[in-house]
């Protein structure tokens, strides 16, 4: 028998083999691609929990990646730990240090425009350090991993089925976590926060919680993409990079999982088309991301709400004739 | 040695204040921050490259003509970008980051019309310096330090005395209270955003010939948001003491601790002032009603 929930599961079934059969025969560019498609919504979701979710305004997230990608090349290269524990050792250090940047932001109760600036500071903060500690980081000329401690061999397949592993389990947690109770106390915070602790919702411990998750994901985000990349450098996690994070969790729709699917797919591949004028691609996601949030505040995954809203009143209307 | 670095802070301050001031404004005006504030300042020096440099007419008829236009382009971004998102209600959040979008845009625009790299501005007077009492300072660095004190003076007086500026300070104590009584609240916004919007050119306009002028000029708005945050964000008197603290301190502790200080100077400020005294030195506590 054909249930809608059986239909639902061999859906997902072939979305999940195709994911793990196609980039089989895929060349290497593409791979990268895909790589980076894969790595963003791991970061995306992150950034979801914190901005979308609880709706605190964080611009620390792409520094965060920066200190997921930079911790765990420290790991790799110069501690000489294995790669599969070095990433998620980047994903908890930069989780650590959410928690503290958390626990000052806390004790002073900041909200809004403070916490945006605050942590825009904590991230300017961090960017410079990745610049100037440089027997550590190797400064503006970046951080190389070198062969030895990254994958062999085919690296950019087994670092995509690496990050795809990563991407699904995040994924699964992700969407056990915002339906349950703790998900509904996020989402109450993000709508009216006084509201909320009035009804026992215990406000900055749920902060906490959603902002270091997102330090989490950003970390093992960050970390996954410097095994992928082997090279990273200052510039790759500025203002620019949380642009294009920022970019792509308004386009997909911030406040749904499936907004990040399509926030981190579209954006990265559309950036590959641009390449070849790349002076276009910082004008295409600013341009871009202010008519949405003129236009289309809800993003790409808002559309289906919006779409089913006008369907219903036409079929409504259809009745009463 | 000391004297002629508190006079390049001062200079460089004063340069930051009138932005903040401008920054201010605004925040006062509809609780937006505007991250987009640097870029007036590059604009204006861009567009008085253009009219000074390209066109050939003279530096006051230059710095008139691009601080004009930085004005209008402040009032028609405010009205096609951040007004609907007024008007809808939206989240702080997302207005300051479409004012973070609208910066890295101009930015880029900018680059793709006028190149990436870095141009000297032709002084405007001759580059000799004065030597007072045995401190050497150009010309135009007395410029930018006058015009500045002048401005700011004219800025208090208009607002203290002077119908519109009292119109401005009606609306941003009470918004709905103001369009009660008569004043055209939207058209307030707008001239909100024009003068801020002249602020920030002018002073990029009068610094363009001591610094190069290039793309990312506009980055100085971390360090007017420090401004702003020092003097208390909701203070137009301490956006301009948090200014001239902030030249101050990058000058004198970029010369005696080290000079990768400059850049914190900033963020270590911010920092340090939201966590341990919100409100600033000059401004006022806000408390929150439910």
């Amino acid at each position: 028998m054909i249930t809608p929930r059986r239909v639902f599961d061999v859906r997902v079934g072939i979305v999940l083999l195709s994911l793990f059969i196609v980039p089989l025969f895929l060349r290497q560019y593409h791979l990268v691609v895909l790589n980076l498609i894969v790595i963003y919504v791991i970061v995306i979701m992150g950034y979801n929990f914190v901005l979308g979710y609880t709706g605190l305004l964080s611009l620390a997230h792409a520094a965060l990646y920066g200190l997921g990608a930079y911790s765990t090349s420290v790991f790799m290269a110069k501690l000489e730990i294995p790669l599969y524990l070095s990433f998620v050792m980047g994903g908890v250090f930069t989780a650590l240090v959410g928690l503290l940047i958390c626990f000052l932001l806390l004790k002073t109760e900041l909200s809004g425009l403070y916490l945006g600036m605050v942590t825009f500071a904590f991230a300017e903060g961090l960017v410079w350090i990745f610049l100037h500690w440089e027997q550590m980081t190797g400064g503006a000329f970046g951080f190389a991993i070198s062969s030895k401690y990254a994958f062999q061999g085919n690296a950019y397949l087994k670092s995509y089925y690496l990050s795809l592993c990563c991407a699904l389990l995040l994924f699964w947690f992700a969407v056990n976590l915002i339906n349950s109770k703790w998900g509904r106390a996020l989402k109450s915070i993000r709508d009216s926060e006084e509201a909320s602790m009035a009804m026992g919702v215990n406000a900055p411990a749920y902060k906490l919680l959603s902002f270091v998750l997102s330090a989490f994901y950003a970390g093992i985000g960050g970390g996954l993409y410097s095994i992928v990349m082997r090279q990273i450098y200052p510039g790759n996690f500025g203002m620019h990079e949380l642009l294009k994070q920022f970019s792509m969790l308004i386009i997909g729709g911030q406040g749904t999982i499936s907004g990040c699917l399509i926030g981190a797919f579209l954006l990265p591949l559309l950036s590959e088309v641009l390449r070849s004028v790349s002076i276009l691609q910082d004008l295409f996601y600013c341009f871009a991301l202010v008519l949405f949030m003129i236009f289309m505040p809800e993003g790409i995954s808002g559309l289906r709400f919006k779409m089913r809203r006008v369907w219903t009143r036409r079929m409504m209307r259809s009745e009463n004739i | 040695m000391i004297y002629q670095q508190i006079i390049s802070g001062l200079i460089n301050g004063s340069a930051y204040a009138s932005v903040a001031v401008g920054l201010v404004m605004i925040y006062k005006a509809t609780e937006i921050v505007n991250f987009a504030q640097g870029e007036f300042f590059m604009l204006g020096a861009y567009f008085a490259y253009f009219f000074y440099s390209t066109l050939h007419l003279s530096y006051p008829v230059a710095l008139l003509v691009s601080v004009l236009l930085v004005g209008f382009s402040g009032v028609v971004l405010e009205r096609i970008s951040i007004r609907p998102l007024i008007n809808r209600k939206a989240h702080v959040a997302s207005i300051f980051m479409i004012t973070l979008a609208l910066s890295a845009s101009l930015k880029s625009a900018n680059r793709l019309i006028s190149g990436e790299f870095e141009k000297p501005f032709p002084p405007a007077f001759s580059p000799t310096p004065l030597n007072i009492h045995g401190l050497y300072v150009n010309r135009q660095q007395l410029l930018v330090l006058g015009s500045t004190f002048v401005l700011m003076i004219i800025l208090a007086m208009f607002f203290k005395w002077s119908k519109l500026g009292k119109a401005m300070r009606g609306t941003s104590t009470n918004r709905l209270l103001a369009s009660l009584l008569g004043i055209n609240v939207q058209g307030v916004f707008s001239l909100t955003w024009f003068i801020a919007a002249v602020l920030g050119a002018l002073s990029g306009v009068l610094l363009a010939p001591i610094i190069l002028i290039y793309p990312d000029m506009g980055g100085i708005v971390s360090k007017v948001i420090a401004a702003a945050i020092i003097g208390g964000l909701n203070s137009l008197p301490g956006a301009f003491l948090g200014g001239i603290i902030i030249g101050l301190s990058e000058n004198i502790g970029g010369a005696y601790i080290s000079t990768s200080l400059t850049d914190v100077t900033a963020f270590l400020a911010i920092i340090l002032f939201l966590v341990l005294r919100p409100s600033g030195l000059l401004g006022k506590q806000v408390t929150k009603r439910v």
